[in-house]
């Protein structure tokens, strides 16, 4: 029996059985990022480390490089995650910065849980301030302040509303996406889709890298939800505008936004994609989200609100087959891992809303975070016709990540996850944003991407 | 894939040891997009997740279309 007693089981061994291959286990390090596949007699030896176990000192040497054995005493190792969190977070706020326009807060449809319900209350004069090419311009001037290296920009400028294709902002918008491109960028799309069509001139690939849209659920469901206020159910419209995408060969992800009532639609929809010719057409995505119950800013009476973990439980079990995008991300990036051996992806952040995110207005105010967008009491900026003053908001967004995050301390998913999603925790949110510890997510997701490399190696 | 012991079966060699963070902590005091800076540190590890050669690209945290062609990725919205 070999045995050390300087070392222990790192706290930040993540363990999951492996369904394809019985008796055996991979083992996941929470801040080493090593992967390995162990026989799951010896993940229970290693469980028990120093008590009883048949360990060779190769072994040893072996399970203390890649950081499961560890000499560090708990509290050394917090902090070391801690360190390693705040250094991520420093070169993240050093590296990319992302740009987005919310080009109105005037929308043509009335969704009962939309987050920015909550701004209606700045009246009607107020939603449908829309950007105008001045403004744009000095947004232009601002992203160069915000980050004179030309080279850490994304190089896709997000377009937002409100609803930012709107038909009667036809021209704003061309504005908008002619100077970008002159400028060297491209453009995503939120957007619900029903004015799409009035934008076909603009429509190519070379403008415009991808759309997303939403479908909530089969037509029914979806005309209830997003009921445009003049014209009335909107599916039909919408589904043949995701054609026009498709033909001009743009990529397109639809949202399809659940809760209780709609969730098992989602086949129909699946079965509806495939029998009009869009699954399969590359261009094309679904993917599934919860409708989140953010009890500050939308909770609806007509919604049946799932908790995260037993919409993880549903996805499992659906009949259909299609993703949540953070399982989705979680799945090919394992996949990625586990085919070309190379370093795990660990961020200290939930999104880019908490470090490089930079979402300009119609007012000139500047938000980080998609969800907060015309709420004053988180706008970290305003366009001023002498440069950028920055609100106190800054250091409080841009500062928040995994290393000083309460929910986070002491958690070994911490740097595969990046955290809580950053307003819910600000709007003090119970429920995580997929917590990876209080759910089989991580298990599901990594045991699917491992069937899949063992079927392709 | 590296077979490291009969037992224990290793999936990926880099690791984030010690001397990564001693790099990054370096690197910080740099200009990111120099030679050696920290574009150079940190882009590498975006190439690691993405898989996605010009189509869906499901890197940090969303789902997009993604210019990056398998080298460094801007796609973290």
């Amino acid at each position: 029996m070999a045995l050390d007693n300087s070392l222990r089981l790192s706290d930040y061994t993540i363990p999951i059985a492996l369904e394809a291959e019985p008796g055996k286990t991979l083992l996941v390090h929470g801040y080493t990022g090593a992967i390995d596949v162990v026989d799951s007699e010896l993940w229970q030896q290693l469980r028990n480390y120093p008590e009883r176990n048949d360990f060779t000192p190769e072994e040893i040497d072996i399970l203390s490089k890649r950081g499961y054995l560890t000499a560090k005493t708990p509290e050394e190792e917090q902090h070391y995650v801690v360190r390693f969190a705040e250094k991520l977070h420093e070169s993240r706020l050093k590296l990319h910065k992302n740009f987005g326009f919310v080009v109105t807060y005037n929308c043509n449809f009335r969704c009962p849980y939309c987050f920015e319900n909550g701004i209606s209350k700045h009246g009607s004069a107020w939603s449908k301030q829309t950007m105008t090419p001045e403004l744009v311009d000095r947004a232009f001037e601002a992203m160069l302040e915000i980050e004179p290296h030309k080279e850490l920009h994304k190089k896709s400028i997000l377009l937002y509303g409100g609803e930012p294709l709107l038909r009667e902002n036809h021209e704003i918008v061309r504005y908008i996406v002619e100077k970008g491109v002159e400028n060297g960028y491209r453009f995503n799309v939120i957007t619900n889709g029903y004015d799409l069509d009035y934008f076909e001139d603009l429509l190519s690939k070379e403008r415009f890298d991808h759309f997303q849209i939403s479908i909530d659920g089969w037509r029914d469901s979806h005309n209830r939800r997003k009921w445009h206020f003049r014209e009335g159910g909107s599916f039909d419209k919408v589904i043949a505008n995701i054609g026009l995408l498709l033909k001009h060969e743009i990529p397109v992800s639809i949202r399809v936004n659940t809760d209780a009532t709609n969730f098992a639609e989602s086949k129909k929809l699946q079965e509806y994609f495939k029998e009009i010719g869009y699954e399969g057409n590359p261009y094309f995505n679904v993917y599934i989200a919860n409708i989140e119950d953010i009890k500050k800013v939308n909770f609806a009476k007509s919604l049946k609100y799932v908790r995260t973990n037993d919409y993880i439980d549903n996805m499992r079990d659906a009949s259909f087959k299609l993703w949540n995008s953070r399982m989705k991300r979680l799945y090919v990036s394992f996949k990625a891992y586990f085919t070309n051996g190379k370093r795990i992806f660990f961020s200290s952040e939930g999104c880019s809303g908490q470090y490089g995110s930079h979402i300009f207005d119609p007012s000139g105010a500047i938000y980080t975070c998609l969800e907060t967008v015309g709420r004053r009491e988180h706008c970290i900026g305003y366009i001023k016709s002498d440069g950028i003053e920055w609100t106190d908001n800054r250091d409080k967004w841009f500062g928040k990540h995994v290393g000083n995050s309460k929910p986070c301390e002491k958690c070994r998913y911490a740097l595969l996850c990046g955290g809580n999603c950053a307003i819910k925790e600000f709007d003090g949110g119970e429920e995580t944003q997929l917590c990876m510890k209080n759910n089989s997510m991580l298990n599901d997701v990594v045991n699917k991407a491992y069937s899949a490399f063992n079927q392709h190696k | 894939m590296k077979k490291e012991n009969q037992r224990i079966i290793s999936l990926n060699q880099e690791l984030y040891d010690g001397m990564f963070l001693e790099e990054l902590e370096q690197r910080l005091e740099t200009d990111p997009i120099m030679a050696g800076g920290l574009v150079d540190l940190m882009g590498s590890e975006n190439d690691v997740i993405c898989d996605c050669n010009n189509h869906m690209c499901y890197c940090n945290n969303h789902i997009e279309e993604c210019n990056c062609n398998n080298h460094f990725c801007y796609i973290d919205n």
